[in-house]
């Protein structure tokens, strides 16, 4: 078999087995799975502004709280059934995202930055202000039709479903046209202006198309969970999620879902408020940001190369960057 | 009725105006920061409630009078940033400034879940200030001492800064670092010493507002998140790059939300600096004193 088969072959395999994980996982690792390809989705979501426009949002949580507060209410309130809930939720994240952007991305990074910090940082305050928005206690969900389908399993369906479609997106994205463009002008805006690509429109559309994948991912978070809490999504969330994508590899495929790994597993190991996962995390990101700007997925390519190299009785080859 | 309406004015005049000076003091800081090494400090805020854990967790229980102690504190926070800046900062200097903000923003994280994990169990403390407890009448107003003393402190320290930036040889070597490094270097400054004294400056003055900010209210692992946010808006508003227009800033946002606060609700506090936040970068882009042309990153 060619190794490109190969490869095609074990991917296939490993996708059923994410596919039908409630039915030879237990429920809390089934549980811990969905978290992750939900995280997952969030983080590849990001990768689209920060992996090939260079534009740097470190407000992403701010929109997976849309997402999830857009589907629990109208939920919770109007008795909307799930599938106009999360389109509804994930459209009205697109235009904060237009709104948020229009101003911030005139400008430099710098005050984008700053924005989207700071948008995360009031959406917090505001939902826990408000009796409307559950307070500080949350919103807890009633039981719908999906969650009670095919004994729970249908929402890690779901999950499964949207996390391999916003996968698909963001692999056909980067190979499109657009996300050409994005690339130039992530490298050189200059060039990119030159070859035509009208920055304003290509940077907004980026951090919308994070917005949207942000929302869809709130969305299910709080299908799943049946909570949606303002803690879940404080100043925090964002800043990890950031993290995730720099820790995974920024620009790369899968870097972004390894580094999802880590925001869904620190807490779920070590469930308590004086955390040392926490300062490990925060220390990788650090590392990371300071000495292997390729991340995890740089690390593990090079590990893998290398080993392939040492297999194949040759000397390892010399890295690339 | 009147007169009561005028003192509750003054008195949230006098709110507006102690907590615009707290703001403008982590922006300066922060202006600092971008200016010589082009970094939007993330961690200012944590690097200072460090400094007031410090100080109660290891300088208070030797025993220390309050006053020598927040010194000790002060420089201790000036020591941290410096091992800040040699550890973080200041290795692959050829990565892009947009790669050391994010830095900052790890160092934000691991400074925060520390101060979680070491002292996140108890909080919130109480932090002993230098100030008396009582409070003065001024026209009207009741105006506490630790008020007058905070915003005292606020003013010099600013005041000590910008005098030092302005007239001595090490604030003219920082403005030409900050103005163009490669020329600085050719004229014979140590554009990394610069930038490491930048960097201590700064985590002097960031701890300087974070015990202020500690002993007017509680010391909490999420203190300064406010203060962070609003200094950030109050360095926009100036321009970035400008100190004046950061203490302008700070100043206008700080006597805003006070007047935010007490005439529609305390939870519009965060929304409408936001909002203040978002007008000046759509209407004035270069903020109220900056211009476009120095922009970074």
């Amino acid at each position: 078999m060619r190794p490109g088969m190969m490869r095609i072959a074990a991917t296939c395999i490993a996708l059923a087995a994410l596919a039908a994980a409630p039915w030879w996982l237990g429920p809390y690792p089934q549980y811990v799975l969905s978290l992750w390809l939900i995280f997952a989705l969030s983080a590849i979501g990001l990768n689209i502004p920060i992996g090939l426009g260079k534009i740097f949002s470190f407000g992403h949580g701010a929109f997976m709280l849309i997402g999830a507060y857009a589907t629990a209410m109208p939920i919770l309130y109007w008795n909307w059934p799930i599938s106009a809930a999360i389109p509804a939720a994930v459209v009205l994240a697109a235009i904060v995202g237009i709104v948020i952007g229009l101003p911030a991305l005139r400008l430099t990074s710098f005050s984008l930055a700053i924005v989207t910090l700071s948008f995360a940082f009031v959406l917090f305050q505001v939902v826990k202000a408000f009796d409307f928005t559950g307070g500080p206690q949350g919103l807890f969900m009633p039981d719908t039709a999906l969650t009670r389908l095919l004994g729970g399993r249908a929402v890690h369906l779901l999950v499964f479903a949207c996390f391999v479609a916003g996968f698909l997106g963001y692999w056909s994205l980067s190979r499109s046209k657009t996300g050409r463009a994005l690339r130039v002008l992530g490298e050189n805006p200059i060039v990119a202006q030159s070859l035509g690509v009208h920055l304003l429109y290509y940077r907004v559309l980026c951090l919308v198309l994070s917005a949207v994948y942000a929302a869809l991912a709130g969305g299910l978070l709080a299908l799943l969970t049946n909570y949606v809490g303002p803690e879940t999504f404080s100043a925090e969330l964002s800043v990890n999620m950031f993290a995730a994508v720099f820790i995974g590899g920024v620009g790369t495929l899968l870097g972004p879902i390894l580094g999802a790994l880590f925001v869904v597993l620190i807490p779920e190991l070590f469930q308590s408020v004086q955390n040392l996962s926490q300062i490990i995390y925060a220390a990788l990101f650090c590392l990371a940001a300071t000495l292997f700007p390729g991340g995890l997925a740089e690390i593990a390519s090079k590990t893998f190369t290398w080993l392939a190299g040492l297999a194949r009785g040759r000397d390892a080859p010399v890295s690339v960057r | 009725m009147s007169g009561l309406i005028q003192a509750l004015d003054l008195s949230t005049l006098v709110v507006g105006v102690l907590s615009g000076g707290l703001y403008a003091l982590l922006a300066l800081s922060i202006i600092l920061i971008f200016r010589t090494t082009g970094v939007a400090n993330f961690a200012q805020g944590e690097l200072g409630t460090l400094s007031v854990f410090l100080l109660l967790f290891y300088i208070l229980p030797t025993g220390m009078p309050v006053i020598p102690a927040w010194g000790l504190a002060i420089l201790l926070a000036g020591i941290v940033s410096a091992i800040v800046y040699f550890i973080l900062i200041s290795p692959r200097p050829e990565a892009p400034h947009l790669n050391v903000t994010v830095r900052t923003l790890g160092l934000y994280m691991l400074l925060y879940a520390i101060a979680v994990f070491l002292w996140g169990g108890q909080e919130p403390y109480r932090v002993p200030s230098i100030f008396p407890s009582q409070s003065v009448n001024l026209g009207g107003v009741q105006v506490g001492y630790d008020q007058i003393g905070t915003l005292a402190v606020t003013a010099v320290a600013a005041t000590v800064f910008l005098v030092l930036f302005r007239y001595t040889r090490l604030g003219l070597a920082m403005r030409a670092a900050a103005i163009d490094p490669t020329v600085a270097v050719l004229l014979g400054i140590d554009v990394r010493l610069i930038r490491l004294a930048a960097w201590v400056a700064a985590g002097m003055l960031g701890a300087i507002a974070a015990l202020l900010i500690a002993s007017s209210a509680f010391l909490e692992t999420t203190m300064m998140r406010p203060y962070l946010f609003k200094a950030f808006t109050a360095a926009i508003m100036g321009g970035l790059t400008s100190f004046p227009g950061a203490i302008v800033g700070g100043l206008i946002l700080g006597i805003a939300d006070a007047f935010a606060v007490a005439g529609i609700s305390i939870h519009m506090r965060e929304p409408f600096t936001f909002a203040i936040l978002l007008l000046t970068l759509l209407l004035r882009p270069a903020g109220l004193f900056g211009s476009v042309g120095r922009a970074r990153v």
